[in-house]
């Protein structure tokens, strides 16, 4: 087709002939599909691995606390149709040793049988598969967080027992659990004999079932637990909780598909304006080869035959930008893949990525730059023969009938090569405008990154600023209020202790069934560490009875789950605390950005309701220093301090050791968002670069008649370049004022995805000073190879230039 | 019609040096180009005198050699061979950038499509050569920009841009960009190509002003009628001379 189609060959050397221009374009062109590409290939393999991890665990449907299980219990329970396997467990929160007075969370699995797993299945990785007694499985990525490796020991304390050292005698890769680091805490895996050793009684007391029909029905699945329920029930069980997962779904699939979503929406950014590059490119083209296309015209071409000439040129464009960027785009859509599994712990089987893919690539890169070159192609070839060849030399074009450009014309200056930049900017004005999207939209989008980041900073100051603590320690039961604020209120560095009530309930949902636990925590009519802001209604205020504060993350997880749901304050719910249901007001929805779903309650309301009157189970500590450092110093004492005094921590943690955590894993995010970004601003920068590389072939001849009245290669320079840092200070404004908005934007959807509740808005000053400091440096070198080859042309080169 | 004339009082004529009374000495030029068809030789061994103040037309068909010959004189292209002296300068020697400058200051040229830059107003397109060469004072440019304007007719449309003048006009804003740094030396190519005959007749009676007041003016022109209107014809064919006349 080549040989013979005239077509091609001037399509292929025109592209030649242009090479700067055509390795701008399909540089860009190739930028824009490894953005998009990148996310899309990921995206693909991800979406279906992390599904394969899951369901390969075979996730149990539905776990029923029950108050002892025995082997006989569950194999009646796997006899019943509704049921299609049960598992009894027991999972036991117990706290392990990772250094001198620091402890943290862990789960204890507690497994009958290891060898005949079948409900939420884990897959052993290192060392021993079954552990002995005094041995302990530790989740993979839980490793990390107690910076331990298999044959260390381990130092674990059980609610009922005292610190006991267990072996690690090996990891599991347990993919159906939130990852460790996540949740930083750790998972392990123990026989009923270790349990015993570390304290605790001999017996399961979680049914893990998977149910036989609807297995991705909610509801069905409630009904069938319900059902459960009661039988259990009619045999002399006590079943205190129910929980029951998003059926079908890991735990993250969702925040996961959303912020792949975000990205993908940066990368198929990058790739739109990858194709006004070429817009641009075929624009300048056309209006360069006026006269070839009256010679065409001239010799019996058609306005179609004409179209197709250029068309094949775009096609050609897309073409190369494929071959060049596919492989680029499909390794580090796997990389990309990769990361994504580390950071959510699971493992890629096949990497294989689907058709649609592929062929969203091949067509979008080969068509999407075509549909975008149509109209500008359509106008230049509709050029008449007469019209085409009557162009010539410098000051055709329309500049100069124009009000806005008589407005130009009045603009006065000292200096004339100024004056000609400043002009020369706004005389194409359908590309200033194109270039000014390409390099504004960048821009937003990178100051937009950085304002994410500082949203980022701002919505976790906020939401630590509003509880006005340092330490929360949770007790593994309650204790006298009095006694606990005696040891505490005296320790070193405290200045302030409040202590809490907790207790467990369960939602009714609106077809009857149980919801999943969540805690309400019972704070004085006096307390002073909470000062959340309300979404709707109001706080707790003294004489509250049965009134309720919502947090805004229990909110959405409620309507999540129960899509009849819909909570407002004022409404009356049905709660479960302790077997009873009780009606409660919800008198407020809170902010409470980043921390569990949860509630608050008036404390002798709840103490009277529980029989716990005098009693708590937590405690807001403030302390004389509020860093890291102080923080957790005091905290060591606290437990050394709650220890001797013969009282059992649960769970504890530090708001400025909170506040790392939390923001080193929003800013993975964050720096994610920066580097699609970066794409977006590269493809900018190679508009701006093609944009003065069209400008000075338009204009070469004025350059040759610059040469002729005395301009020096520097002056040349100056006026090129100084037009280009106009181009970049203009894309500054524009990207100044629509960044606010486009980060309120996309802060919403980030915080809705991570914390179901918009980040606090911020600016950065930074990211807009960045921006102009790289338009002010970037845009002249983006513009110096141009301006230097147009500085070093003859003077007679140019003059005879057409 | 031109109803002005050059203005000693106001306007200083820029003085260049001569050797051995000559203003321009071309010897020997040859210039051939290179192409895919292989060389070609436009101007074989040109040699040509010209004194300071002569308005001298050059002629030619097209592809002569005549534009060429203009090109090399102005310093736009260099010659293959052969040596240039303009003003007591060996202008073959000077590299690009020299060039440029020596061009700003001692020689104007004005084009057959008058090529002016279409986003500066007439009178900006006249301060520019200024600018570029800072041969005049600043505070001066304006000044004299308008004086330029002014002798050649258009003072009144001095803040218009290019593509709102006719064709006549837009020359002569040329050529007062042309004056601008008070050049010695004026080249036109095919001045008035473009123009209409009583236009073209004006924008001539402008050259013999500028040549009657010292300038040196060589006009290229394929018109042969031309010969009328200078001092001196000198008729090119095949890159060679061929004759000189002189009225």
């Amino acid at each position: 087709m080549l040989k013979t189609n005239p077509r091609w060959k001037k399509a292929i050397r025109d592209l030649v002939l242009n090479k700067t221009r055509t390795l701008l374009v399909v540089l860009a062109i190739s930028i824009g599909i490894l953005g998009m590409g990148t996310v899309l290939v990921g995206y693909s393999i991800l979406t279906r691995e992390l599904q394969v991890n899951y369901v390969r665990t075979n996730p149990a449907s539905a776990t029923l606390s029950v108050d002892s299980l025995d082997r006989n219990v569950v194999q009646a329970v796997q006899k019943l149709p509704a049921i299609r396997d049960a598992e009894a467990r027991r999972t036991v929160r117990a706290r392990v040793q990772v250094s001198k007075n620091e402890w943290l969370p862990i789960e204890l699995f507690v497994i009958d049988d290891f060898q005949n797993v079948r409900v939420s299945t884990f897959s052993p990785e290192q060392g021993a598969q079954v552990p002995a007694r005094n041995e302990i499985l530790i989740e993979r990525v839980a490793m990390q967080v107690i910076k331990s490796k298999v044959g260390d020991a381990l130092t674990i304390k059980t609610p009922n027992g005292a610190p006991q050292s267990l072996c690690i005698a090996g990891t599991v890769h347990d993919p159906g659990l939130a990852p460790a680091w996540m949740e930083q805490m750790a998972y392990g895996y123990i026989t009923l004999d270790t349990l015993e050793v570390l304290g605790e009684s001999r017996s399961l007391n979680e049914l893990k079932i998977v149910v036989a029909q609807d297995a991705l029905n909610e509801t069905s699945i409630r009904k069938t637990a319900s059902e459960l329920k009661t039988w259990l029930e009619s045999n002399g069980r006590r079943v205190t909780g129910l929980e029951v997962p998003a059926p079908g779904e890991h735990p993250h699939i969702r925040q996961m598909n959303s912020l792949l979503f975000l990205f993908e929406a940066f990368g198929v950014l990058a790739f739109a304006l990858s194709t006004i590059l070429v817009v641009n490119m075929i624009s300048a083209l056309l209006a360069q080869q006026i006269r070839q296309i009256g010679i065409i015209k001239a010799i019996g071409g058609s306005t179609r035959q004409t179209m197709s000439i250029y068309m094949s040129m775009v096609a050609l464009l897309g073409f190369v930008a494929l071959v060049i960027a596919m492989p680029l785009t499909i390794w580090l859509g796997m990389r990309y893949a990769d990361f994504v599994a580390g950071i959510l712990n699971f493992n890629i089987f096949n990497y294989a990525i689907p058709s649609w893919v592929f062929a969203t690539l091949i067509g979008l890169g080969l068509l999407a730059p075509m549909i975008a070159a149509a109209y500008p192609i359509y106008r230049g070839s509709q050029v008449t023969a007469r019209e085409a060849m009557s162009d010539y030399g410098v000051g055709q074009g329309t500049f100069g009938k124009g009000a806005f450009d008589s407005l130009l014309g009045r603009l006065r200056g000292r200096s004339r090569p100024l004056l000609l930049s400043l002009r020369n900017t706004f005389r194409r004005r359908a590309r200033l405008v194109l270039t000014l999207l390409t390099l504004a939209i960048g821009g937003t989008m990178l100051i937009v990154a950085m304002n994410i980041s500082a949203s980022i900073d701002k919505t976790v100051d906020n939401t630590l600023d509003v509880h006005e603590y340092d330490i929360e320690i949770v007790f593994n039961r309650a204790y006298s209020v009095q006694e606990i604020e005696q040891v505490i209120g005296s320790a070193p560095g405290v200045t302030g202790v409040e202590t809490w009530g907790q207790i467990k309930a369960l939602p009714v949902r609106s077809d009857g069934t149980n919801g999943n636990e969540f805690g309400i925590i019972a704070l004085p009519e006096t307390s002073g560490m909470f000062n959340l802001a309300m979404v709707d209604g109001r706080w707790l205020t003294p004489g509250d009875q049965n009134a309720i504060v919502l947090n805004h993350g229990l909110v959405a997880e409620l309507e999540e789950r129960d899509p009849q749901l819909r909570i407002r304050a004022g409404d009356e719910i049905t709660l479960n605390v302790n077997g009873q249901p009780l009606k409660w007001r919800v008198v407020g929805i809170a902010r409470e950005v980043a921390f569990m779903p949860r509630a608050f309650a008036s404390y002798d309301y709840v103490a009277q309701l529980t029989g716990q009157v005098g009693l708590g189970r937590r405690i807001g500590v403030r302390t004389e220093k509020h860093d890291a450092d102080f923080q957790k110093q005091v905290l060591n004492t606290l437990e050394v301090r709650i220890e001797n005094a013969g009282m059992n921590v649960d769970n504890s943690l530090t708001l400025a050791g909170y506040r790392t955590i939390l923001e080193g894993h929003l800013m993975i995010i964050a720096a994610f968002l920066t580097i699609m970004s970066i794409l977006i601003v590269a493809v900018g920068g190679l508009g701006l670069m093609s944009t003065m590389s069209i400008n000075i072939i338009e204009r070469t001849r004025e350059i040759g008649v610059m040469r002729a009245i005395g301009a020096s290669g520097f002056d040349i320079m100056r006026i090129v370049m100084f037009e280009a840092v106009l181009i970049g200070v203009l894309s500054w404004l524009i990207a100044i004022v629509l960044a606010p908005p486009a980060s309120l934007l996309i802060g919403n959807i980030f915080g809705t995805i991570f914390f179901a509740a918009p980040l606090e808005f911020a600016i950065s000053i930074n990211g807009s000073l960045l921006w102009l400091v790289i338009v002010i440096v970037f845009a002249p070198i983006a513009s110096f190879l141009p301006a230097w080859n147009a500085s070093q042309l003859p003077a007679s080169q140019v003059l005879a230039y057409e | 019609m031109l109803t002005h004339t050059l203005d000693e009082r106001k306007i200083r004529i820029g003085a260049l040096d001569t050797q051995n009374g000559n203003l321009i000495e071309l010897r020997q030029v040859i210039k051939t180009f290179e192409n895919a068809a292989g060389t070609f030789t436009a101007l074989k061994g040109i040699d040509l005198q010209v004194r300071a103040g002569e308005l001298i037309a050059i002629v030619g068909k097209s592809g002569s050699g005549k534009s060429t010959l203009l090109n090399v004189l102005t310093g736009i292209d260099r010659p293959s061979s052969g040596e240039i002296w303009i003003g007591g300068t060996p202008i073959h020697t000077l590299t690009e950038g020299q060039i440029a400058a020596w061009r700003g200051r001692n020689v104007g040229v004005v084009f057959q499509f008058f090529q002016l830059l279409p986003t500066l107003t007439a009178i900006e397109n006249v301060i520019l050569p200024m600018d570029f060469c800072s041969a005049i004072q600043e505070r001066e440019r304006e000044a004299r920009a308008k004086q330029l304007l002014e002798m050649v007719g258009v003072a009144d449309q001095a803040d218009k841009l290019p593509n709102t003048l006719s064709g006549g006009q837009q020359q002569r804003v040329a050529i007062a960009r042309a004056l601008a740094n008070d050049p010695g030396i004026i080249v036109a190519d095919e001045p008035t190509g473009n123009l209409d005959s009583r236009t073209a007749d004006d924008v001539f009676r402008l050259f013999q002003n500028l040549a009657a007041n010292g300038k040196t003016v060589l006009v290229v022109s394929h018109e042969r009628d031309v010969a009328r209107l200078v001092n001196r014809t000198v008729t090119i064919a095949d890159g060679k001379i061929m004759c000189e006349l002189r009225n």
